[in-house]
């Protein structure tokens, strides 16, 4: 009884083609919920990786391969009419099976590349990490394969208990030391590495797939912490504005003010030799080097201020410094400084270029000359030789604004305040109480539009009236704390490209040792192991030791197959496009790299460009270009992956063609030839049963 | 004459104006061909106007007037255009958004609302600009609308008192050449004129670009000048002596890299007649009527006007897609990276062309009115659709010539997408039959239910023995040569097959000649379906290849490809329905139409609704 019902259920599920059929339309179903409807993806808190390749696909398709096999293997004889039904199936089965293998090994990641690094390691695309950071050195990367993508958790959705998962609760951070006895590599934890009595542990108690951490400030009598308060009225209303510093704080450090137009930081420096070193570096932004015959030097100089170079008996006047100056012919955008040159026999305007061997003169007084003078296409004295270099080892001029105000906290409760604009001008000044009020211009002069002429002299006055000078309000603030606040972004201003990469992630991460906890935002860091100087979660102390700690989120880090250096990168504009210009339409990206085997310890250029990629190790692994720098062109990014059975996924797809076109176009005519064989048998039997029964004619009677 | 020519330079850049509009009275037919580089594509001047007119107003004329003289008339007389309310909000919940502003009255809002446009100072006025602001950041969905009215608002700046500013100066003579076209502002320096009056000024000329006959471009410079002059002052006589002699003087200027008169004229020719999209459309439905009316009646002759206004169809279909290949290969200087199939509208139009080529030689072989009926419907279909749906959408689907996104400049696109969008058409072409087996089978049983479907399918029917198809269907079985020679009046259709037809008929007669039509009409579906599955399958595993290079995996779940493997399941489930159900060719008709839109929504439907990797395809 129960090997016929087996019989049954057999015959009708997998020797049954209406079971196949059913298959294939649960499978179409699947990747069409799964694909079309992201929700029901984001549900289960999967991406498209993970879905397809959730258990229910891999069961459809493991059902759909017996199918197959069964009723193959019952059903069709092998005959040459179904050569090709056979293949086709065999194709199939081999293409999932070539699937399966790919899908379970595959790796892929991205990896980003300074012009002339090199670098041996790239990020997963999917895969994220906690990285772990101990007295400034990333000791530990510990995958959280179980933390949501999508959904918000936490104690204030009610949901937190949904993170007890493997892999988030009872995470114990590891090092990988050296054994003394075998000398051998060994992990152990954190807590055994360096002594501690107690165990120490991060547990995942919230996540934010798209979130902001807002920060407030306050005061606290056991914080070490210096800060400023920086308070301004708005112009229009007279409301007093506020904002924070914190020098030892990434994310507080620094921001602009001012409508973009000033850049204030903040640091802290107990060293009073080094504070002299940067109140120096501040008005030593500009090198001038000077050859005039075999007298030569070099000297540091400021707009406005005049100088005598050495005994060359040449003095000059700086009178200008460009930061922007287009090259004429090239564009090229160069910094260039201006001065008024007097030597003992004349008096000239010159101009030049920093990194450019140009020294453009311009003639004085000259009938028909401009402001600047009458430009001349040879120095007007070949005698004097200039050139000039920015040094700014301390960063203190603006990266994004045209002014800069480092904010120097001192360990002797001083204020200082280094001023450094892309002018070229600068200064230092030194508040003793700590506190200093500092006039500033909000310029919110309106952009010129292309229907109005050049400005009036009525006109720039009124444009004064655009100019607003506010008094910029900066206190010292000692023993500062800070309190952070996770604020998830409304979807209706989320990007979807930043949302996608994951830079808007923040996890709570909870971190005890014995009786002491402390919880902290950790949001997610690009390139994480590279910039682990540019975390912004919290340092913190751990209780009993005297050990500091950070944490940040980031992609799983692994190694590459071989070391990448970016030789070179170009960008390939369609015919009439300018590279530099961020409007042109780019037909290619190139990166140049030289691809380093650790294995044969051989070196080869190879070139990755769009639809292009530079494959290695004998087409196993793969990287190709996948974003580059559009501004600076100073990186690439690649993607990085490896082709596990793609070999197999071929062979399934060739069968399926070979096997298509035999049983469309090839079965039909071996059919009628087999009718016709068979025909002309049966007639030819026929004719040779008529010719048997027909009787022997008599002899004719001779 | 040194104060005349400064007064000259000042209108050009400046561009003031002193008179009525010059409507009518210009004539524009040279003007209209120079060439100008524009988003680094070489177009004439009449394409730019009426894509730039397209982009501000959503219409490509504005107040019924040629795009020409309207963009001459923004770039002379820019003061005319600064208030005027001309560029389009495509998006209406983003003219919602600007009932936000207090400074509107009643009447304009409605007025927002109902015609959507605004004019540039307003759009650029710091009201709107501070709304903007706040729009983006807290409504990031709204980023692209407001961009499409940011690229209006700038197309408008970018001609409006700039016709100095416009590219139709070629590169310098020699090589290598840097393709960089240029407008004369950028080309002052070559102008004596221009740097003696700098020089009078106090002011600093311009270097020159190197490598320009400046005794050419001088005379180009002085004659837009005084065309910028006149236009605005309303001088007719002098502003149609520019408009004719500045043709001329361009191409010498670098006569190898300018445009040939023919290529300009073709690239006019071929927009005037809507890219010969109507054209075939016209042709292909007449084709149509004529091939359902043989199909219906069973007149021979109607047949053969019906293959020869298809072949003219296609004809004018395939010349449209050479034109257009040859106008593409002309700005990329090769035929291959010319080959029109890279963006909405060429995949639609190759597609039609491979279906109706498909269809076409079906038709000729087989000769049964059927495949015929149903690629001239596909060919008229897509290239209506082509043709409507920038008008309709007001979404640009590619139908101007401009350059694609550098990943698709591929040969793996084209054997991809040249397969996929092949079997798209003979999976259109799929859809028309079973309709009309539906339709047929509805008429004939008066039920859309399933009957016992042997009679039905095509199995009944032994097609190569079949001289007539049920129903009449007006077919002779004559081969490709005789069909042709007929088709082309060579000769006529043969006394003996004919009788041959009226004798089967007869002999027929016991057989139930609507079963039969439905039966030729199945079989010819799986000759179509049976083409669309391979050909796609095929497709699908190219462009895994591709994918491989590109983005690193054969395969990576994007809703193209999916979708894509969904239908191609939904033709290998109709390949098993006729191996394992009685219905055979109802299942054919019914999945064939379920296949259909499942293709139609990964072909277009995913652009919009789903997020993936192949937003461009």
């Amino acid at each position: 009884m129960l090997i016929r019902t087996a019989k049954i259920v057999f015959n009708k599920t997998l020797n049954s083609v209406i079971f196949g059929v059913a298959l294939m339309v649960l499978l179409a179903l699947y990747i069409a919920i799964g694909s079309g409807i992201p929700g029901v993806r984001e549900h289960f808190e999967m991406n498209e990786l993970q879905f397809f390749g959730a258990w229910p696909l891999k069961v459809l398709m493991a059902l759909l391969v017996m199918n197959l096999i069964v009723v193959t293997w019952t059903r069709i004889p092998l005959t040459p009419p179904r050569y090709g039904v056979w293949m086709i199936h065999l194709g199939i089965i081999t293409l999932i099976v070539g699937m399966g293998g790919y899908y379970w090994n595959k790796i892929e990641g991205q990896v980003k590349i300074p012009l002339g690094a090199q670098v041996e390691h790239f990020y997963d695309a999917a895969e994220r990490s906690l990285y772990v950071k101990l007295n400034n050195d990333v000791v530990d990367t510990i995958p959280l394969d179980n933390l949501p993508r999508f959904k918000e958790y936490g104690v204030e959705k009610l949901n937190v208990e949904k993170l007890d998962k493997t892999g988030l609760r009872d995470i114990q951070p590891a090092m990988t030391v050296k054994d003394a006895d075998t000398g051998r590599s060994k992990v152990i934890s954190l807590s055994d590495a360096y002594g501690w009595k107690d165990k120490l542990q991060i547990d995942v108690l919230g996540y934010w797939p798209y979130a902001a951490i807002s920060t407030s400030f306050a005061t606290d009598p056991n914080s070490t912490d210096v800060g400023l308060r920086l308070a301004m009225a708005d112009p229009h209303s007279g409301k007093q504005q506020e904002t924070w510093l914190m020098g030892s704080d990434a994310r507080h450090k620094q921001r602009q003010i001012a409508g973009g137009n000033i850049e204030v930081e903040h640091r802290h420096q107990d060293n009073g030799e080094i504070v002299e070193g940067l109140k120096k570096a501040a008005t030593q932004l500009l090198q001038l080097s000077f050859a005039a015959g075999d007298k030569k030097g070099d000297t540091f100089v400021e707009v406005g201020k005049a100088y005598k170079l050495g005994e060359t008996g040449y003095e000059i006047t700086v009178e200008s410094f460009n930061p922007n100056w287009p090259m004429f012919g090239t564009g090229e955008m160069v910094r260039a400084m201006t001065m008024m040159v007097k030597s003992p026999t004349m008096q000239y305007r010159r101009m030049i270029l920093e990194g450019k061997p140009v020294q453009t003169d311009f003639k004085l007084d000259e009938e028909g000359a401009g402001p600047m003078g009458k430009r001349q296409k040879e120095p007007l004295d070949k005698a004097l030789s200039l050139s000039f270099a920015t040094t700014d080892p301390f960063r203190l001029l603006p990266q994004d604004a045209t002014t800069k105000h480092t904010f120097l906290t001192t360990g002797d409760g001083k204020l200082v305040d280094l001023l450094v604009s892309l002018e070229g001008k600068s200064s230092v000044t030194e508040y003793p109480t700590g506190r200093a009020a500092i006039e500033i211009i909000i310029d919110e002069t309106p952009p010129r539009g292309p229907f109005q002429p050049p400005p009036t002299p009525e006109e720039l006055a009124e444009a004064a009236a655009h100019r607003h000078p506010v008094t910029l309000n900066v206190a010292r603030v000692d023993k500062i704390v800070k309190d952070d606040q996770v604020i998830a972004i409304p979807s209706a201003q989320r990007d979807r490209d930043i949302g996608a990469s994951g830079f808007m992630q923040v996890i709570r991460a909870k971190v005890t040792m014995g009786q002491w906890s402390k919880v902290v935002l950790v949001p997610f860091t690009p390139e994480a192991a590279e910039s682990h100087a540019q975390w912004t979660s919290p340092t913190f102390k751990l209780l009993g030791s005297e050990s500091t700690m950070q944490l940040a989120l980031c992609n799983t880090r692994f190694r590459l197959p071989a070391k990448l250096t970016l030789a070179n990168f170009e960008l390939v504009p369609y015919p009439g496009g300018d590279p530099n210009s961020p409007r042109a339409l780019i037909r290619d990206f190139r990166s140049t790299l030289l691809v380093d085997d650790p294995r044969t310890q051989t070196s080869e250029t190879a070139v990755a460009h769009m639809n292009n990629p530079v494959y290695f190790d004998g087409g196993r692994w793969l990287f190709f270009q996948a974003a580059y720098d559009g501004e600076n062109k100073a990186w690439t990014i690649l993607g990085v992956g490896n082709r596990p059975c793609v070999w197999i996924m071929t062979v399934g797809c060739v069968m399926i063609f070979v096997g298509l076109m035999y049983a469309f176009y090839l079965k039909p005519i071996i059919i009628r030839r087999m009718k016709q064989n068979a025909i002309a048998a049966a007639e030819a039997k026929k004719k040779a049963k008529a010719t048997a029964e027909t009787p022997e004619p008599e002899p004719a009677l001779v | 004459m040194r104060y005349l020519f400064a007064i000259i330079l000042l209108a050009v850049f400046v561009s003031p104006s002193f008179a009525e509009d010059l409507v009518g009275k210009v004539n524009l037919d040279a003007f209209r061909k120079i060439t100008i580089q524009d988003r680094q594509t070489l177009k004439t001047f009449d394409t730019f106007a009426r894509q730039s007119l397209n982009t501000i107003t959503g219409k490509s004329k504005l107040d019924g007037q040629d795009p020409v003289y309207t963009v001459l008339d923004i770039a002379c007389r820019p003061e005319q255009y600064e208030a005027r309310n001309i560029i389009k909000i495509k998006n209406v919940p983003l003219r919602q958004d600007f009932m936000r502003l207090t400074n509107l009255d009643a009447a304009e809002r409605d007025r927002i609302i109902q015609e959507g446009t605004i004019s540039l100072k307003f759009w650029m006025s710091p009201e709107v600009a501070q709304l903007m602001t706040q729009l983006q950041s807290t409504a990031v969905f709204k980023s692209k609308a407001i961009g499409e009215v940011n690229q209006a608002a700038g197309t408008l700046q970018n001609i409006a008192g700039r016709l100095a500013g416009l590219a139709i100066i070629p590169p310098p003579p020699g090589k290598p050449t840097d393709q960089k076209w240029r407008g004369f502002a950028e080309v002052v320096g070559n102008v004596k004129e221009w740097n003696e009056v700098a020089k009078a000024d106090g002011r600093t000329p311009p270097a020159p670009v190197a490598g320009y006959d400046d005794a050419v471009v001088g005379e180009a410079f002085m004659r837009l000048a005084g065309l910028t002059v006149d236009w605005g002052k309303g001088h007719v006589d002098s502003v149609n002596e520019q408009l004719a002699k500045i043709p001329p003087v361009l191409p010498k200027i670098n006569p190898s890299e300018y445009p040939s008169q023919l290529n300009r004229d073709v690239e006019i020719g071929y927009n005037k007649l809507a890219k010969l999209t109507i054209p075939g459309a016209f042709l292909y439905f007449g084709a149509f009527v004529c091939f359902l009316v043989s199909a219906r009646s069973g007149l021979n002759g109607v047949r053969l006007w019906g293959l020869r206004i298809f072949l003219l169809a296609y004809l004018v279909h395939t010349l449209g897609i050479g034109v257009r290949w040859w106008l593409v290969a002309s700005q990329h200087g090769n035929w291959f990276d010319g080959i029109p199939i890279k963006n909405q509208f060429e995949s639609v139009l190759m597609s039609a062309w491979f279906g109706a080529t498909i269809g076409l030689i079906f038709e000729m072989r087989r000769s049964r009115a059927i495949f015929g009926a149903a690629a001239s419907f596909v060919g008229w279909l897509s290239l209506v659709a082509i043709f409507a749906t920038p008008y309709v959408t007001g979404v640009e689907i590619g139908g101007e010539i401009n350059h694609v996104a550098g990943v698709l400049m591929s040969y793996w696109l084209y054997l991809h997408v040249t397969l996929v969008v092949a079997s798209y058409a003979l999976i259109a072409m799929g859809f028309a039959l079973s309709i009309w087996w539906l339709w047929n089978y509805y008429h004939s049983y008066g039920t859309l239910k399933r009957k016992p479907a042997r009679q039905l399918s095509s199995d009944v029917v032994d097609l190569d023995s079949l001289p007539i198809s049920g129903f009449g269907a007006g077919a002779i079985r004559l081969g490709f040569v005789q069909t042709l020679a007929m088709m082309l009046f060579v000769r006529r259709a043969p006394v003996v097959e004919v009788a041959k037809v009226q004798a089967t008929v007869e002999d027929a007669g016991a057989i139930d000649a609507r079963a039969r039509f439905l039966a030729t009409l199945d079989a010819c579906n799986l000759v179509v379906l049976q083409l669309a599955f391979w050909v796609l399958g095929v497709g699908i595993i190219l462009g895994a290849v591709w994918a491989d290079q590109s983005w690193g995996r054969p395969w990576g779940w994007d809703p193209k490809e999916t979708f894509a493997l969904v239908t191609w399941i939904v033709y290998l489930i109709v390949v098993h329905v006729r191996v394992a159900t009685a219905h055979k060719a109802w299942w054919t008709a019914v999945l064939s139409i379920i296949g259909f839109f499942i293709m139609l929504f990964n072909w277009i439907g995913v652009n919009f609704f789903l997020v993936g990797l192949h937003s461009y395809a």
